[in-house]
């Protein structure tokens, strides 16, 4: 309690403070072209201030506050006495508010950003290149000793992806899928084309297919980050437009919604306490109190410890960011397709175009920018998962992400050379989708 | 969805006149039927797998500490039995390991509302900047802002951590400069927020720029030849105006911080009184077992916050969403 009475005092104070501030710049500033003699030695003041502030920031001298206060005054005399004495011409003088606004505005901001993003971002680049402690330099050799390390990347067993019935499948459906479009092609005269319902829909079934044939292979953390990033990006996406297309036409379309995005207001670490109930496991022959194996159970199976099945259990995991993400996927995605001109659709009905065709050959095309959206802030979102791993396995048993070994080589190896090397590893992931995101910035700007 | 032509009744009236309807058309229409319920059913199941997990812990957490560690939730539909043991339990502060999620609570706010309050003041200046003033740089300033939103929080963690335990030095050519002061800020929960101001910036100010550039621009022109400075437009005419864009942006701030694991975990230490309840959840749901019954009521505490604040505010906080759906 009285931590949170002293916060709120806090925060009432600094904005009190930073509002104040502000304001008395603006109002010193804005006495530059009329009284320039008051602007210079305000001016001067706070240039004093600084520039003593600074001077003794190595605490070289004794008297510490005593600098800022001394400079100022320095500042404030040297202002009265030689700046306003020689004024710049008035032309000038009255551009002086102008000119310094946009830095009155955006310094509060731009300090915040730099101390808080900017400058570390740097440094962690600069620390991925020195040993443990940051005290001396150490070349590549954190990268380095990343990639050899097996628990972090390997493709040993990228072999037993071909020889995984899963894979096989998969090949399966790709194979019948190619026929079957390029027979339909010969027969009915046309050029071959995959973009139909059925061929994407099984070529998506495929890709499925062949990413769990990756997962029951291929191990390590970076693998595990790949596996996040393609599952719940793919299915939170897929998930959230079927819910926002089957919702769009039903009754209850506002508490289906509702239910489905409720999930996206809950906390990663709530989220992992709820599915850790889902998932629980007590050994057979008692009652199950985990859904999944009452449901196992009661289906015939053996009760099965979920969390601990390797290479399965990143699956599970992964499942509670879908059931998080899928909402969001849901809401953009439905307020896009609301936002597609209903005479587009009746056109479509009118020439007789089936549901189906309607959806895919006029709607789909029309949300494909916003799909893109979507689709990149997940996996910007999906890169960087923490908590779910953490709280759920703490990454032991094959279920380490980048994020969460990160954090261990931090906290646990107290090793800031490889942790900083695994930041900016993700950083570099996320990379190209920051431009994506800018380049997206620029195009909305021009039209 | 007001225009669409419901497929199913299509067929009814002629039913309905009387003609003889054929055997295989009266099939059709119940299959017709059929089909054009199974969207709504799909949903709907959809909807109850997206439901029940939570609607679990809920339960659960009115269910005694052996109902919990030995039978299904589900088992309450036959045999309700309920109690607020767990509740008093995770409220208490009688042992020492007790979760006392009270103290937690104040801390989640002392934590989130810092957090909200301080980064909208600084933003709208800086939104307002990037939208309505003439400034060298000023494309490429806000293009850095946006482009901050992607960067993963990752990439701070270690030199904030260093920050709050040494402060900043530059060291040029032998002499050694303090940046910022070591103002012993490592394990306290201002360094938590601090943090979480600079990480909300972009957002704040990209959602705040989107909106305040979207207003009209003859009212500026209006107050401008009334003779409105910048500070006057902003007090008087913009801040009243993006009352929407900051209430978007404090709702979408205020669940993040709440939300947030990963800053607090790393800037408290493990185990410290001034965790978060997130924290503390995390802290309760590692020790193996014997406490399940605390974590569910734990657990629903913890999101009673944001699911309140969810289902009262949703218009405004999926408004947010819409604006800016990119946040490292």
């Amino acid at each position: 309690m009285g931590e949170l009475v002293s916060t709120l005092i806090t925060v009432v104070l600094v904005i009190t403070v930073m509002l104040a501030v502000f304001v008395g710049v603006n109002l010193l500033v804005d006495q530059a072209p009329k009284r320039f003699r008051v602007f210079a030695t305000g001016a001067g003041a706070l240039l004093g201030a600084v520039a003593g502030a600074v001077a003794n920031s190595g605490g070289w001298f004794l008297g510490g506050p005593l600098w800022p206060l001394g400079g100022a005054v320095v500042g404030a005399l040297l202002g009265a006495f030689v700046w306003a004495r020689h004024p710049p011409p008035p032309d000038r003088a009255w551009r002086i508010p102008d000119r310094t606004r946009p830095v009155i505005f955006l310094a509060p901001a731009l300090f915040f950003l730099t101390i808080t993003l900017v400058a570390p971002t740097i440094r962690t680049i600069y620390l991925s290149f020195r040993d443990k402690r940051s005290e001396e330099t150490a070349g590549l050799e954190n990268y380095r000793s990343l990639f050899g390390d097996r628990t972090v990347f390997t493709v040993e067993g990228w072999r037993d992806i071909l020889t995984s019935r899963l894979f096989v499948i998969a090949v399966g459906i790709v194979v019948v899928a190619v026929v079957l479009v390029v027979v339909r092609a010969r027969l009915e005269r046309r050029s071959i084309d995959f973009t139909g319902p059925a061929p994407s829909g099984s070529l998506t079934v495929a890709a499925i297919l062949a990413v769990l044939a990756g997962v029951s292979a291929l191990t390590g953390v970076v693998w595990n980050n790949v596996f996040w990033l393609v599952l719940v990006t793919g299915f939170a996406t897929l998930l959230g437009l079927a819910v926002a297309v089957l919702a769009d036409r039903s009754k209850g379309e506002s508490v289906a919604k509702s239910l489905i995005f409720m999930p996206m207001a809950i906390s990663f670490v709530g989220a992992s306490v709820i599915w850790r109930f889902v998932f629980a496991f007590t050994p057979a022959g008692k009652d199950q109190i985990g859904l999944l194996n009452a449901f196992w159970v009661g289906g015939g199976g053996a009760p099965q410890d979920w969390i601990r099945q390797v290479p399965w259990n990143n699956l599970f995991l992964i499942a509670i960011m879908i059931w998080i993400q899928t909402g969001f996927a849901m809401v953009v995605l439905s307020a896009a397709i609301k936002g597609v001109p209903s005479e587009l659709i009746e056109a479509a009905r009118v020439d007789g175009a089936s549901e189906v065709a309607t959806f895919w050959r006029v709607t789909l095309p029309q949300i494909r920018t916003t799909i893109a959206v979507v689709v990149t802030t997940l996996m910007i979102t999906v890169l960087k998962v923490f908590d779910i791993v953490q709280v759920m396995t703490g990454g032991n048993n094959d279920t380490d992400v980048i994020a969460n070994r990160m954090f261990s080589e931090v906290f646990v190896n107290r090793d800031n050379g490889r942790g900083s090397a695994l930041a900016v590893l993700l950083f570099v992931v996320v990379l190209p989708l920051m431009v994506i995101n800018v380049r997206r910035l620029q195009t909305e700007e021009r039209s | 969805m007001s225009t669409t032509v419901t497929p199913t009744t299509a067929p009814l009236p002629e039913a309905a006149t009387g003609a003889a309807p054929t055997r295989g058309r009266g099939v059709g229409t119940r299959l017709h039927g059929l089909l054009g319920a199974v969207p709504t059913g799909v949903l709907w199941i959809l909807v109850l797998l997206w439901t029940l997990p939570s609607l679990g812990l809920f339960v659960s957490s009115f269910r005694s500490e052996t109902a919990v560690k030995t039978t299904g939730w589900w088992t309450v539909v036959t045999d309700p039995q309920l109690t607020l043991e767990s509740y008093r339990g995770v409220f208490s502060s009688s042992t020492s390991d007790a979760p006392d999620m009270w103290q937690h609570f104040m801390n989640s706010a002392a934590i989130a509302i810092p957090a909200t309050v301080i980064p909208i003041a600084i933003a709208a200046f800086a939104a307002y900047a990037f939208a309505w003033m003439d400034f060298p740089g000023r494309h490429w300033l806000f293009v850095a802002t946006v482009a901050m939103l992607a960067v993963p929080f990752q990439m701070s963690l270690i030199p904030l951590l260093q920050l709050y335990v040494n402060g900043a030095h530059l060291t040029v050519f032998g002499e050694t400069f303090t940046l910022l002061p070591d103002l012993d800020l490592q394990g306290t929960i201002t360094a938590v927020w601090l943090t979480h101001i600079g990480f909300g910036l972009p957002l704040a100010i990209f959602l705040l720029h989107n909106y305040m550039a979207s207003l009209p621009r003859d009212v500026f022109e209006a107050a401008r030849i009334d003779g409105a400075d910048h500070p006057t437009i902003f007090w008087r005419l913009v801040i009243p105006l993006s009352v929407p864009a900051l209430a978007a942006f404090a709702i979408f701030q205020f669940l993040w911080v709440w939300n947030d694991y990963l800053v607090a975990r790393t800037f408290l230490s493990i185990g410290s009184t001034d965790a978060p309840m997130t924290v503390r959840l995390a802290t309760l749901s590692g020790s193996r077992g014997q406490d399940w019954h605390l974590l569910t009521a734990a657990a629903f505490v913890s999101i009673a916050v944001p699911l309140a604040v969810f289902f009262a505010l949703q218009r405004y906080f999926v408004r947010g969403l819409l604006a800016g759906s990119v946040k490292g």
